[in-house]
């Protein structure tokens, strides 16, 4: 075929993404919704200027770091379908210190940032524990825990931390010292962090041991223990990096522009692994493709400001999600048959 | 607590348990098949949301319902083409069916939000056996779809374990190649196996919205998708075991609906605390099963979300 190899894959998405928007458009159609000013609106809202598209960075802040953590989980063949509850649990870490203790300016901040981490790390690791040493299935355990997670924050903001005398379900607000930098208007420090660790991910899982620990472990368990590498080691470990990075993201959430605990926003965490598996896993590709994500999510919120139903803006991002899920597995399987064939099998 | 309050409470819990049990009956069909389907969750919205938009138009439940279980097996229909013809990735397909179903029900459903759709499926005690102390109350005084989950475990259990079809799906589960060396067609059983299980969560979405409270809410399933996918787990992939794990949840629900009324000890911990309760019964009880399979080898179908590729037979 004339197609260069390295352009099959951002082609085909490309290409998904168009077709997406055409099969988006006839549901448009269907139901009667201006389909040029839909997608004008959109693009004016999302990307048309330059606090449109820092609105849409804000939404692809917290959806990078629960992509990073798919990403480095997925690597592993570790599925762990529980970034929501991570990221929550990360935003509950976050809340413990910044609203029970006080501490002096640069060390709040590193205790918040420390405690939701390990919070949201502890929360994966139990998923971890149940998987190598009682055998239960990651997917549903960490699935569970998502729920879990979210009930627990809603019984804190609802009972003991909420605001006093509030009557919504929020916190007070955290110290100035918890409160994340901020850049511009909206943008906190994390627009910088999130890069930075992508690197670190990137550079650290094709050239480090561990890396390669990991990437054998996806491959294979049989290889891994040929190779003496304990399967059981790198569950645990790539799960508590996985929860610690989604927990990021809870912390971003409320330390940053909220700075206040709240029932985070649902959706980031399964976001992250969509996104994920869109950038084939590969940290880098998750920052683009959290960016995209959050492109089409400051869409939605554009169509609102448009007048425009901006539930229309989740028809349109499932055509885009279902057609790249069709579009890349194709493209995928048809460079790897050309690399390496039958190597990439489950 | 007495007991007229405990057959009672035992009533509504069977009637919970209802649409778990149907969405986990045509999940573990889909498994025993070596598809994965995570998107039941997806498939019951727009079960629910279909099933209320279908009856206020048609202004018949059964109308509904049929259009329910169609919607259903519509997703389905998508779900089989990426997995089983394209050969997607299970998990990621399972997700963006979520995606896809929330964001379709919630779009088409905004105008139906709390609408009344003023009828149901009316409860119907059956002759005879209803009159059974206890158990007449508890199992047979429930409407029509509860009856229908009953017939559909023992349809599900003759089916898997005594007709050759039933065979051929259980084999494609283990070992495709093995069925397609002896002439069945692997990506039909599990087209099918799809459309059936889809189907299946239609209705268990239609059950929530117009049998059980006959109206429209945004995420009205509340997870119950998620956890019919753990009752599969539960119950071993084994039918009969399903029923047991079904109505254990039921039960649950309903205590956590109830807390408020029983007081007592119920009263003492927070609602928010309660609900957690299916979710960490699940994950024990996924812990219990976990070493039981550890032990005795009886897991998940060999050839579970692995896509079969007849080149590489």
């Amino acid at each position: 075929m004339a197609i260069p190899l390295w352009l099959r894959l951002p082609g085909a998405f490309v290409l998904s993404v168009f077709l997406g928007m055409a099969a988006s458009s006839v549901v448009l159609v269907a139901v009667h919704a201006p389909v040029l000013e839909t997608f004008r609106a959109i693009f004016d809202g999302a990307v048309g200027s330059w606090s449109a598209l820092e609105s849409s960075l804000v939404f692809a802040e917290p959806i990078a770091f629960t992509g990073l953590a798919a990403a480095v989980a997925f690597r592993a063949r570790v599925w762990n379908i529980g970034g929501e509850g991570q990221m929550v649990m990360g935003a509950f870490g976050a809340g413990l210190i910044a609203l029970n203790t006080s501490l002096p300016a640069p060390l709040m901040l590193l205790a918040v940032v420390a405690c939701g981490m390990a919070c949201a790390a502890i929360w994966a690791f139990i998923s971890a524990a149940l998987k190598v040493w009682l055998g239960v299935n990651e997917v549903l355990s960490s699935l569970m825990l998502n729920y879990v997670a979210i009930l627990w924050v809603q019984s804190l903001v609802y009972g003991p931390w909420r605001e006093p005398g509030g009557g919504w379900p929020y916190s007070a607000y955290f110290p100035d010292e918890a409160r994340l930098p901020t850049l511009g208007s909206e943008l906190d420090i994390c627009v910088i962090f999130a890069p930075l660790i992508a690197l670190a991910l990137s550079t650290l899982l094709r050239f480090s041991r561990w890396g390669f620990e990991i990437t054998v472990v996806g491959h294979s368990h049989e290889a891994a223990r040929y190779a003496a590498i304990s399967v059981t080691r790198i569950t645990i470990l790539v799960m508590l990096v996985s929860g610690a990075l989604a927990g990021i993201a809870g912390i971003q959430q409320v330390s940053g522009s909220a700075g206040r605990l709240y029932v985070l926003t649902p959706g980031y965490g399964y976001l992250g692994i969509l996104v994920s598996w869109l950038a084939g896993h590969d940290p880098l590709l998750v920052l683009v493709m959290a960016v995209f994500y959050g492109v089409l999510m400051q869409g939605g919120a554009a169509l609102q400001i448009a007048q425009i139903d901006p539930s229309l803006v989740r028809i349109i991002q499932a055509a885009i999600i279902l057609f790249a899920l069709a579009g890349l597995t194709l493209a995928r399987r048809s460079q790897s048959r050309l690399h390496i064939s039958k190597v990439d099998r489950t | 607590m007495n007991a007229t309050v405990l057959v009672s409470m035992l009533a509504t819990s069977v009637a919970a348990a209802s649409p778990l049990l149907l969405a986990a009956l045509g999940e573990l069909v889909v498994e025993r098949s070596g598809v994965l389907n995570l998107g039941i969750e997806g498939i019951m919205l727009l079960g629910a949301l279909t099933a209320v938009a279908a009856t206020l138009g048609s202004g018949s439940v059964l109308v509904g319902i049929a259009c329910a279980i169609a919607a259903g097996m519509l997703l389905g229909l998508l779900f089989a083409f990426l997995t089983v013809t394209i050969r997607a990735d299970h998990v990621v397909a399972g997700l963006a069916m979520v995606l896809l179903g929330d964001g379709l029900s919630s779009f088409a459903g905004h105008g139906l939000v709390g609408i009344d759709i003023g009828q149901n499926v009316p409860p119907l005690a059956l002759p005879w056996i209803s009159d059974i102390p206890a158990l007449g109350q508890i199992f047979f005084r429930q409407n029509a779809l509860v009856y229908f989950s009953y017939l559909m475990v023992a349809v599900v259990w003759y089916f898997l374990y005594r007709t050759r079809p039933g065979l051929a799906l259980r084999a494609a589960g283990e070992k495709p190649s093995a069925v397609d060396v002896v002439g069945w067609n692997v990506f039909r059983i599990r087209y099918l196996a799809v459309l059936f299980g889809a189907g299946m969560a239609g209705l268990a979405g239609a059950f929530l919205s117009v049998a059980y409270l006959s109206t429209w809410a945004e995420g009205m399933t509340a997870g119950r998708g998620w956890v019919a996918l753990a009752l599969v787990i539960f119950a071993g992939w084994h039918p009969i075991k399903l029923l047991g794990g079904a109505y254990l949840f039921g039960f649950a629900y309903i205590l956590i609906a109830q807390s408020q009324v029983l007081g007592g000890v119920f009263y003492m911990i927070s609602t928010y605390v309660m609900q957690m309760f299916p979710y960490l019964m699940a994950i024990a009880v996924l812990a219990v099963m976990g070493r039981r399979a550890m032990k005795q080898r009886v897991g998940a179908p060999e050839a579970l979300a692995l896509p079969y590729v007849r080149e590489e037979r």
